[in-house]
């Protein structure tokens, strides 16, 4: 099959259609998934499991979609809340642990594991900010409206990260 | 170019570094497995026609429907044996009896074809 977005979701809502739902799984996995990855500091199993997390609500809600913004979109704002979700429970019990398992295909795994480790000095609202800008391309409004966050926060967080991501690495001492 | 405008430019670079393509490995199955079955309320339609079929042949009857249609038909009859012109309440009950039986027909005929 080789159907648009739309068509796909229509007919998950017609004919709850899970192969039709497969589909968008398949194509954006790599995506949510690797948002994930970033998210959990490289914790590969842990980001497989709020990415399924992801689809199964994206599944539940899914007449809930407007097709104003694209289904991409509207995955990240579900991954926004399930990784706020995934992170007040941690609160209750212990930290994020560590990156134990890094994806075995990626070409530059020292490259990798110093973006792990410089998104580790980030807060949670920070990293995801930064993560939707610079990763994804997304605007500030666009990630203010996707993740119901006032602009001014979305900008003072992209600023915030930008200073502390600057001091990680040494930015302005190296050039 | 400012030093904000390249350290913008080398966190876009860091990050497209970082950006390969996740394979598959069995995630979207895995998902797919994992959805919840949705509970959809349906109606059976044979139920519903024979429902409304029952319902309609109460109302002939508490309504003395029966009588009228036995007054239509053995009116018809009669005038056309005598070979003058039923009444026209007759015609139209008998009409109206013909259309609702052929309606119901096509309504079971087209249930076939969905």
């Amino acid at each position: 099959m080789n159907l648009s977005d739309e068509r796909l979701i229509a007919l998950v809502l017609i004919s709850n259609d899970h192969k039709a739902y497969g589909e968008l799984v398949l194509k954006y996995q790599s995506d949510v998934r690797g948002l994930f990855i970033k998210l959990t500091d490289g914790n590969k199993a842990l980001a497989d499991d709020l990415a399924q997390d992801v689809f199964i609500r994206a599944y539940k809600y899914l007449k809930t979609f407007k097709a104003t913004a694209g289904f991409s979109t509207w995955l990240y704002r579900i991954s926004y809340n399930v990784f706020i979700d995934y992170t007040k429970s941690l609160k209750k019990t212990d930290n994020i642990e560590g990156f134990d398992c890094i994806s075995d295909d990626h070409k530059d795994v020292a490259s990798e594991i110093d973006m792990q480790n410089a998104l580790k000095v980030l807060k949670e609202n920070e990293k995801v900010v930064i993560l939707l800008h610079y990763d994804k391309g997304y605007s500030h409004h666009e990630i203010a409206k996707m993740i119901d966050m006032p602009l001014g926060t979305v900008k003072t967080n992209i600023l915030r990260a930008k200073e502390k991501l600057k001091k990680y690495y040494n930015y302005e001492q190296n050039r | 170019m400012s030093k904000t405008d390249e350290f913008d430019k080398f966190l876009k670079s860091s990050f497209e570094k970082n950006n390969s393509i996740i394979t598959d490995e069995g995630f979207t199955e895995k998902v797919i497995s994992h959805l919840p079955t949705k509970r959809v309320f349906t109606i059976n339609r044979n139920f519903i026609l024979y429902l409304s079929g029952a319902i309609s042949v109460l109302i002939f009857f508490i309504s003395s429907g029966y009588k009228a249609l036995y007054f239509s038909v053995t009116d018809i009859f009669n005038n056309g044996f005598h070979l003058i012109r039923p009444s026209l309440t007759s015609l139209i009950v008998i009409l109206v009896f013909i259309s609702v039986s052929f309606i119901i027909s096509r309504i079971e005929y087209n249930d076939d074809l969905i």
